[in-house]
């Protein structure tokens, strides 16, 4: 009877343990958080490990229970993978990394993005986040105003010159006006000898995009953001005499033979080599060549520099444009309260710092003060005092407008002579296929 | 007492039942992984999905007419015309010839080897090799063009809108070249030597032995040969995306790689499947009306 009894003691003691001993394992459990992003190699893969782990520290430190889990795709891939990963219980991730501008846009009008309006009012980020990339992250779903994307890095498009070559010619200073531009290719162009020829530009446009930082810098230069903004919108033609005119700029560049040949063979990342070895002064990119440069052994600011793309008409507002990378939350993410905790964390200014150096791009809150090099702390001194900053030509258009306007700027660049053609065919071809719809 | 038809009728019913049971199973996974992702798409090309989330309106046929009216799929199909062309004459022709040759030589194997070996190469290898080959300061091509004396005849092979697309063309025959040789040879070897030694015998010439008596016997073969060569032309993707994601400005866009620009770069799903239909269709057509042209002359011997 008194063995029975023992035995029945321990056998609700054991119970009891195995019950007391996973609630408090559940309760001590972090709450995972999925966060995809396409940097899965090289410094932008290590610059995004860091500061996520510097993101946990944070976390841990004020005890939020969130553990940051981190999975990558491959870019190419994950323009594809994301959009499947995200519209599916289950599958989907917390959050994961996305372009700011149409792509999101697209996402958010299929309703598979969760409206961050909230959080950013509840967390007061108006006063931490850049006011211009604010209005850069307002999207317009349904007719109603949302934020479906919170930017956490940016890269500036700028001119990146060749400091040597502009010693060679006699380039006393920067270009700021296109006729100081258009003398100091002059002088680029007369380095030139029987064994070596010197372009004064370099552009990569296998891939397309490289060649739209042309075509967009000159259109704000000439006809301002407005139209611009208005003519990705369709509410202006492709036709117009703004468009030609800044097309036409461009194309009179390229009958000059001002660009080093044979462009579209090389990836932007090929193409710089002809920059690193002196074959080519200057190319108009993002922010991201820094990395790419220092790897090939130039140093900042004594071997490259950067300016603003030149004033061309100095009644048109002055300003940048670039790309965004921010966090977005699919409606179907598991854990959403901790996956806001982690958005703070990525927003602190000590992440963004850390990610900002290690990377070599740009900041998104105004607190952060990244310790930047020669040559970035230049762009970063543009970028700070930008008046406005809107997206590049493909992350603005609709993407099958970005797509047909691509081919087109390809086409410019291959028959410059033609570019009248050119453009008339795209513009046809938008409202024949009805692309902005 | 089971009469002999019914024994006979019970054992038909038992093999009908066997045959079933091996086929339930591969037709289940064709339906689930064939049929229906292609009814889907059938069903998603009359609409305007985006590709993304669940929401689309019916459009009727106006992805069709679209297509239709739109430059880009006419160049594309244009292209994927040109592939068809040159892939039915040159990698059959060339595997042909290749396989007489080897058929008649010493260390056959060997060169079995060697000729099928491009074959191992997926077709994005393939892809990034040539492109290597064909870039214009270092590439190999234009190297060896001016180590010959050809220097004129120097491009930007991939750039340029008026050689992208053979150059990538090229690329591909190269691989399948490979396949057409292995056909043909296991072709050759499954003839009945008797016949082509009377014809010997009879005094015809190598070449008449050749073109009136071994190629009409090889019908069969070049039958699957233009069949997987024409299938292929028709669906090239990976080799053209991989060089010039069919640029430069469309010059080597094919139907493969317009389908996914659409579906993918686009978010223009519903536009994408009715080109992707189109695509089904026209593989379709031509391969039947191939196969059952030739099969319907079938050489038996």
């Amino acid at each position: 009877m008194h063995y029975i009894a023992s035995n029945k003691v321990l056998r609700v003691s054991l119970i009891a343990v195995i019950l007391v001993g996973a609630f408090t394992g559940f309760t001590l459990a972090k709450t995972p958080v999925e966060m995809y992003h396409y940097w899965p190699s090289g410094n932008w893969n290590e610059a995004f490990v860091e500061a996520t782990n510097l993101a946990q520290q944070k976390l841990d430190a004020k005890d939020a229970g969130v553990e940051l889990n981190l999975k990558t795709v491959k870019h190419e891939d994950y323009k594809t993978k994301i959009k499947l990963l995200a519209q599916q219980k289950g599958t989907s991730p917390d959050l994961f990394s996305y372009w700011e501008g149409a792509r999101t846009q697209a996402l958010a009008d299929a309703g598979v993005l969760q409206d961050l309006s909230n959080y950013w009012a509840e967390n007061n980020l108006d006063n931490k986040i850049f006011p211009f990339l604010k209005e850069a992250a307002m999207y317009s779903v349904k007719g109603e105003e949302g934020i479906y994307n919170i930017p956490f890095g940016t890269h500036a498009i700028v001119v990146v010159y060749n400091k040597t070559l502009f010693e060679e010619a006699g380039i006393k200073s920067e270009p700021e006006t296109w006729n100081e531009l258009l003398s100091a290719s002059e002088k680029i162009k007369s380095l030139s000898t029987e064994d070596k020829k010197v372009y004064p530009f370099v552009s990569g446009i296998k891939n397309r995009w490289p060649a739209q930082y042309w075509f967009d810098y000159l259109l704000f230069r000439t006809a301002g953001p407005e139209f611009r903004q208005n003519l990705l919108k369709g509410k202006e033609s492709f036709t117009s005499p703004e468009v030609m005119r800044a097309v036409e700029m461009w194309s009179e560049l390229l009958k000059k033979d001002y660009f080093y040949p044979n462009a579209a063979s090389y990836s932007w990342s090929e193409a710089m080599n002809f920059f690193v070895n002196d074959k080519a002064a200057m190319n108009v990119i993002a922010s991201w060549f820094v990395g790419n440069l220092k790897g090939a052994g130039m140093k900042p600011g004594e071997d490259f520099g950067i300016f603003e793309f030149p004033v061309i008409d100095p009644s048109v507002p002055q300003g940048m444009y670039g790309a965004v990378d921010g966090f977005a939350m699919p409606k179907l993410a598991s854990h959403k309260e901790a996956a806001y905790e982690a958005l703070n964390v990525l927003l602190n200014p000590e992440v963004q710092e850390l990610h900002s150096e290690m990377k070599g791009s740009l900041h998104v809150t105004s607190q952060a003060e990244p310790d930047f090099g020669p040559v970035m702390s230049d762009v970063n001194e543009l970028y700070a005092s930008t008046p406005f900053y809107y997206f590049n030509f493909d992350l603005t258009a609709p993407p099958p407008v970005a797509d047909a306007g691509l081919d087109t700027f390809i086409q410019i660049w291959q028959n410059p002579d033609n570019y009248k053609k050119a453009l008339k065919q795209l513009q046809s071809r938008i409202e024949k296929e009805n692309l902005f719809e | 007492m089971f009469s002999k038809s019914q024994e006979y009728q019970k054992q038909k019913i038992k093999r009908i039942l066997t045959i079933i049971s091996f086929l339930v199973l591969p037709i289940l996974v064709y339906l689930a992984f064939v049929i229906g992702p292609a009814l889907y798409s059938m069903v998603y090309s009359f609409t305007d999905w985006s590709g993304v989330g669940s929401s689309f309106s019916w459009v009727g046929f106006e992805n069709y007419i679209t297509a239709f009216n739109s430059g880009p799929f006419f160049n594309a199909l244009k292209n994927n015309a040109i592939w068809v062309g040159i892939f039915i004459t040159v990698p059959t022709g060339l595997g042909l010839t290749l396989a007489k040759m080897v058929d008649s030589l010493k260390g056959e194997r060997f060169l079995k080897t060697i000729f099928y070996i491009p074959m191992t190469f997926s077709y994005v290898v393939i892809g990034l090799m040539w492109s290597w080959i064909y870039l214009p300061e270092s590439g190999i091509l234009n190297m060896a063009l001016d180590f010959v004396g050809f220097g004129f005849l120097k491009t930007a092979w991939l750039s340029e809108p008026s050689t992208a697309l053979i150059a990538v063309i090229i690329a591909a025959v190269w691989r399948q070249t490979g396949l057409s040789m292995v056909l043909y040879l296991a072709g050759l070897r499954g003839l009945p030597i008797e016949v082509i030694e009377q014809a010997k015998i009879d005094g015809a010439s190598s070449w008449q032995r050749f073109w009136k008596v071994t190629f009409p016997m090889l019908k069969s073969t070049t039958t699957v040969v233009l069949s997987l060569t024409m299938i292929y032309a028709l669906r090239a993707f990976a080799i053209v995306y991989v060089m010039t994601s069919g640029g430069p400005n469309r010059a080597s866009d094919v139907l493969g790689t317009l389908v996914y620009k659409q579906l993918f770069w686009n978010l223009r799903a519903g536009y994408g499947s009715a080109l992707a239909m189109i695509l089904f269709v026209i593989i379709l057509v031509v391969v039947v009306l191939f196969q059952w042209r030739m099969l319907s002359k079938e050489v038996s011997f």
